[in-house]
């Protein structure tokens, strides 16, 4: 006969011992440094300082100016052009869709420098395009609104075709009779978009929104290579200014403190982004 | 009924066995981790060390150094010598790590300790050192340049350095004057200034300009030709970017200034902290207080904002120039997008020094910064860069010995020479070196940058560079506030007395916290 209580413990202790290096790896990896990070941002002093810096408030506001334009523009132009990947039976589609996708593929780092250079107000090709038509140099990274659109536009070119793929993915397991049977009842493209495709890919469009917000906070490349917080310091993100809190005034408590403030939204991402995927095996 | 034992299935067992793997390699890992191996010196450092001795010649070298040095090498010993931990800031040159290389070997042989030697880029460093304050895991020597504003006056004031005093007193008669104005830093703990830090190399600002463009222009091109009064100054780089206008050069300005706000932009503050004593002014005194409210003071602010903000607005300064960062005036330099530049160190003719002779020699010069507004020299702002030690160090009499060795005559002179004469020696008896004042010879050409720097750094009263001073004049400095009243009259239609009234609300703001 067999001791069912005497198996469960011995599973438990089996799946136990297998948890431990997992246990191990997250306490060593995230859990001391996520306490380690509220224990640096526990000095109250630094949210008085914060509060009183106008350049970190401008640096909240860019961040959620940064992401609500980005992520939503973003999200929106890849749901159409993934539309657009449907048709690869086009050769044109299929050529362009390649071209498209390079931006996702170029390292950070040479986009960004090559984007500043282009942008450059005394030789950069942009100006120099401008010129040929007799249009006044503008000087782009010299002004808060063309230097803030720079770096979402790149944000936006750099990361759309990430986000398409996703979508297009999303896509490609509809399935093919919904349109058939929407086109036979005479369904327009657009109904056909608006009740069939929309719907079914709502869940995966909030989640996809969802974690590119999330990701899209802590970006730091885009603005420290491209505006470098330029002009006067007006255009840092959370990210941007932390670093500079932390790594150059040497202050790691300010600089912890300046970007945990954004916590508990980020928290509610998570916790959104948890419910939107839902327990596997329910809908 | 009797129950007979239970016994473990194979699966359970593999289960278990696996387990229990898992669980000694975490262990050993984290053993290891904790106790790194001990192992022999590595085979990197001897074949790529030289093994000669300290070259104590002072002819000058003219070869181009191509010798690779590791960027990163650790030497651990089985030996029972004390190993003392070495945090070096990467050089500019190959010949500046390789000297560093030898030095590290001879202090080595001579005291019997084992050095464990990291060299890091300097951003590397900065990081490194915040974590090693953070976590009270001190490195016993240590350097970067950027420690004279960044690290000394804030490490100094928490009482985290070791008074140096008795090293200072030891070669006081061998510094150059002002060296005790600038190694000398407030404690908070002991309500003090002491010395916390020993003084190794200087630098200023230096004017670097195309020879070959000023001719194009029809204008002289040896640096005793060029007006030193102050206007007639700025107006002779205006008539160059004039003619050469005339002549098609159509992207050619005169003059390159770095005016970009970004944080840490340190070219920004020193080239306007460099024209601010043609003026008479100073925002940050040699004591480190905050004096930029006196009104003489303020009124040369504001003049010196006047004058590099009209230069940017008549159009004689790159539009991109607000945007710069420290390497964008160089690289203006270089692609001749500019006539001529200033630069806080010669790192400008260095780099053609080692790429291209004929425009080391022939094509580029190293010209005086103006007199002041009344025709008299002005005082030269000395960047000085020195060695501190933590007072939380493991091994910190070792370091106070490096620091003694280090700056021994031949020693020292064999490091500054590796940085091609990038850095200047603040000894008396290192800067007597012939090099200092003849520099470079190539085929019978004369170095037309070295002798000018030395010229520049000795020919006037010197002051040190005010950010390296105090806390709070370290953190103005991160600010870049000049960078900031420069946007704020050139992007945002202010005054230049509306500028420099707000930059002197928000230095009294910072000076309020310490």
């Amino acid at each position: 006969m067999v001791d069912m209580s005497a198996y469960s413990r011995r599973m438990t202790l089996i799946g136990f011992a297998f948890s431990l290096p997992f246990i191990f790896v997250f306490t060593i990896f995230i859990l001391y440094p996520l306490l380690y990070g509220f224990y640096l941002a526990g000095n109250f002093s630094n949210y008085y300082e914060l509060a009183n810096d106008p350049l970190y408030l401008r640096a909240l506001f860019n961040t959620f100016l940064y992401v609500g334009v980005g992520v939503n523009l973003k999200m929106i132009f890849a749901f159409f052009f993934s539309g657009l990947l449907m048709y690869r039976k086009y050769p044109a589609v299929r050529v362009l869709s390649v071209a498209y996708l390079l931006p996702w593929a170029i390292p950070d780092i040479a986009g960004i420098l090559s984007f500043r250079w282009m942008l450059n107000s005394d030789w950069g090709v942009i100006n120099l395009f401008l010129s040929e038509f007799g249009l006044p140099k503008i000087m782009w990274l010299n002004n808060y609104y063309t230097s803030m659109g720079a770096a979402i536009f790149f944000h936006i070119w750099k990361w759309t075709p990430l986000w398409t793929m996703t979508f297009y993915a999303g896509r490609l397991v509809i399935p093919p009779e919904l349109y058939e049977a929407a086109k036979i009842d005479g369904a327009s493209t657009f109904n056909e978009l608006r009740y069939i495709t929309m719907p079914l890919l709502k869940r995966l469009y909030i989640l996809c929104t969802l974690l590119s917000t999330i990701w899209t906070m802590g970006d730091f490349n885009t603005i420290w290579l491209l505006t470098g917080g330029d002009p006067g310091g007006t255009t840092h993100l959370a990210s941007t200014i932390a670093y500079k809190y932390a790594l150059y005034v040497g202050n790691v408590s300010l600089g912890v403190s300046s970007y945990i403030v954004l916590m508990p939204l980020l928290l509610v991402l998570i916790f959104l982004i948890i419910k939107i995927m839902g327990v596997p095996g329910e809908r | 009924m009797s129950q007979e034992p239970k016994k473990v299935d194979r699966r359970s067992f593999l289960y278990i066995g696996l387990g229990a793997v898992a669980l000694i390699a975490i262990g050993a890992a984290a053993y290891v981790a904790m106790n790194p191996p001990v192992v022999t010196q590595t085979t990197t450092v001897s074949t790529t060390v030289p093994t000669t001795s300290v070259v104590t010649t002072t002819a000058p070298t003219t070869s181009v150094v191509t010798t690779t040095v590791p960027t990163t090498t650790v030497t651990t010993v089985t030996t029972g010598k004390p190993t003392v931990t070495v945090w070096w800031e990467k050089g500019y040159y190959a010949e500046e790590d390789k000297a560093m290389w030898e030095i590290f070997y001879q202090f080595q042989k001579q005291y019997n300790v084992e050095l464990d030697v990291s060299f890091y880029p300097s951003e590397d460093l900065q990081k490194k050192l915040i974590a090693a304050v953070d976590s009270k895991l001190f490195p016993d020597i240590w350097y970067t340049r950027v420690a004279s504003w960044f690290c000394d006056p804030q490490y100094a004031w928490n009482g985290l350095y070791e008074d140096l005093s008795d090293i200072f007193e030891e070669n006081k008669n061998r510094y150059i004057s002002g060296m005790a104005e600038w190694a000398s830093l407030f404690n908070k703990q002991t309500g003090k200034r002491s010395i916390y830090r020993i003084p190794i190399q200087m630098t200023t600002g230096f004017f670097h300009y195309w020879k070959d463009l000023l001719k194009e222009a029809g204008l002289p091109t040896e640096p005793d030709d060029i007006p030193r009064k102050l206007y007639d100054f700025f107006d002779f780089w205006k008539t160059a970017q004039n003619n050469l206008r005339a002549k098609g050069y159509k992207d050619v300005y005169g003059i390159g200034f770095c005016l970009g706000a970004a944080s840490g932009t340190g070219d920004t503050m020193g080239h306007l902290t460099y024209l601010e004593t043609r003026f008479y002014s100073e925002f940050i005194n040699p004591s480190g207080e905050f004096v930029g409210d006196k009104p003489s003071n303020r009124q040369g602010l504001i003049d010196t904002l006047k004058l590099v903000t009209d230069l940017y607005k008549q159009g004689y300064q790159p539009t991109g120039a607000l945007t710069w960062k420290d390497p964008d005036n160089n690289v203006a330099f270089h692609s001749k997008t500019v006539v001529c530049t200033p630069n806080a160190t010669t790192s400008i003719p260095a780099a053609q020094y080692f790429s291209n002779k004929d425009n080391y020699f022939d094509k580029t010069g190293t010209c005086l910064w103006p007199l002041t507004v009344k025709g008299e020299e002005a005082r030269t702002t000395l960047h000085v860069i020195g060695l501190a030690v933590f007072a939380g160090a493991k091994n910190k009499e070792i370091a106070k010995k490096f620091i003694r060795f280090f700056i021994q005559k031949n020693i020292l002179y064999n490091y500054l020479r590796g940085g091609g004469g990038r850095y200047f020696p603040v000894y008396k008896d290192v800067l007597e070196d012939p090099f200092w004042t003849t520099g470079f010879t190539d085929s019978g050409r004369k170095d037309p940058h070295i002798p000018m720097v030395y010229k520049q750094l000795t020919i006037g009263e010197r002051r040190p560079y005010p950010y390296d001073l105090h806390p709070a004049a370290s953190r103005i400095q991160v600010e870049n506030w000049w960078g900031k009243a420069v946007h704020r009259v050139v992007l945002d239609g202010k005054t230049p007395e509306e500028a420099i009234d707000e930059q002197i609300a928000y230095a009294k703001s910072e000076y309020a916290k310490w």
